[in-house]
């Protein structure tokens, strides 16, 4: 096969181009004289997107796009996770609204506790949705009040200690209790 | 900024004079100290017979817990009280609820907080004070932390707010410090305060 060939056969695969018509076409060989020719004169340049699996950007340990590191949390955003200084819970409780919202603490490193986070929900029936060090788990099985969606974010306290927090804004609480309970569990070598 | 209601919203001035009056020193709209007052009365109901709202009473009401003596529920306690007669009048209570509306001066909010964090009321944020919150945050949790661990904490905090490098925390480079640094605040808005009505229209007659 040639070059021309193997360019126009990567093209295909990237959906731009028929395969049907991969080696024929020469898709590369914009200019006339090439063409014309049948050989490639100068190089072009082409993107080719390509959508990683799953499966394979589970195990991609390469740099990935954003931050690289989790959120700071300094000394005093640690202290106004104290009951006594959120407010907010006074209306959450006359609207009947039960919010959760559980931490805590490892010095296992970042990236390390989100896998750890994620390969013991995965199980348990939720699907994880990440976003550097923020987490979406929702629940698939229908609870007693619906699905349960949970937030989970994973911030910097010192270089070597981060906090994990863990809350639900809908869903049943007893079953964020359950749910809470079986993943520290599960997660017993990292709190 | 003193108080210039009557502790019950009975005696001298009607009922209405007195949510006029709050509502023309406050953000809240007359709809909306309606609101608040049906939630007073119901937090006060839980928690004594007067219609004051005590420290004890406070701390049960945001803690569920009347066992441990919680350093946060004491210094939110003791904002409330503008007065310093050991109650929460309704004055007292939308007065300070509307330093947390979404539109309130972030200034507001920074010095509130400031005077939150200066446990001791020296007029400056030290760190013994920053610690001894931490502490009583991680005990609330039941979170372990070793002191070495705590202290970092609190020194690699004031690397970054103590600008003038002596020691503690002023007003200014806390305004300082939390215009940096915004989500130190975030404790200090609740959203639901901007539309008190349709989030609670059973409270309204």
């Amino acid at each position: 096969m040639s070059k021309s060939t193997l360019t126009d056969s990567l093209v295909a695969a990237a959906g731009i181009i028929a395969q049907e018509v991969a080696g024929d076409v020469r898709m590369t060989d914009t200019r006339a004289d090439e063409a014309e020719r049948g050989i490639t004169i100068k190089s072009t340049g082409i993107s080719l997107y390509y959508e990683m699996t799953n499966a394979s950007l589970k195990s991609f340990t390469g740099a990935r796009d954003g931050n690289e590191t989790p959120v700071t949390m300094n000394a005093f955003e640690l202290i106004s996770t104290s009951k006594g200084l959120n407010l907010g819970s006074l209306f959450e409780k006359q609207m009947g609204l039960v919010k959760r919202k559980t931490q805590f603490t490892s010095k296992c490193p970042a990236n390390e506790i989100v896998t750890k986070i994620e390969a013991a929900a995965g199980p348990m029936g939720f699907d994880v949705k990440k976003n550097n060090y923020k987490m979406k788990l929702l629940g698939e099985k229908s609870g007693r009040k619906g699905q349960l969606p949970v937030t989970t974010e994973v911030f910097q306290v010192t270089p070597s200690l981060y906090m994990v927090e863990m809350k639900k804004s809908r869903g049943d609480a007893l079953e964020f209790d359950k749910f809470y309970k079986n993943l520290t569990t599960g997660l017993k070598d990292i709190v | 900024m003193g108080c210039v209601c009557s502790k019950h919203l009975g005696g001298k001035r009607t009922r209405h004079e007195n949510i006029s009056l709050l509502t023309s020193q406050t953000i809240f709209s007359d709809a909306e100290v309606e609101v608040l007052h049906e939630l007073f009365t119901k937090l006060t109901s839980c928690v004594s017979s007067d219609n004051v709202i005590t420290k004890e009473g406070f701390q049960f009401i945001l803690t569920k817990d009347t066992k441990r003596r919680s350093l946060s529920t004491e210094r939110m306690f003791g904002l409330f009280d503008m007065r310093n007669d050991e109650a929460i009048d309704f004055g007292e209570f939308v007065h300070s609820l509307n330093i947390f509306h979404p539109n309130s001066a972030q200034r507001q909010k920074a010095l509130f907080a400031f005077r939150l964090y200066d446990t001791r009321q020296t007029g400056f944020i030290e760190p013994e004070e920053v610690k001894e919150m931490i502490i009583d945050v991680l005990e609330e949790s039941e979170l372990m932390l070793t002191e070495s661990i705590i202290d970092s904490i609190v020194s690699k905090t004031f690397e970054e707010a103590d600008r003038k490098k002596d020691g503690k925390i002023d007003l200014e480079e806390w305004e300082n410090f939390v215009a940096r640094h915004p989500l130190t605040l975030k404790n200090m808005t609740i959203p639901f305060l901007k539309d008190l009505p349709r989030t609670f229209p059973s409270y309204l007659q």
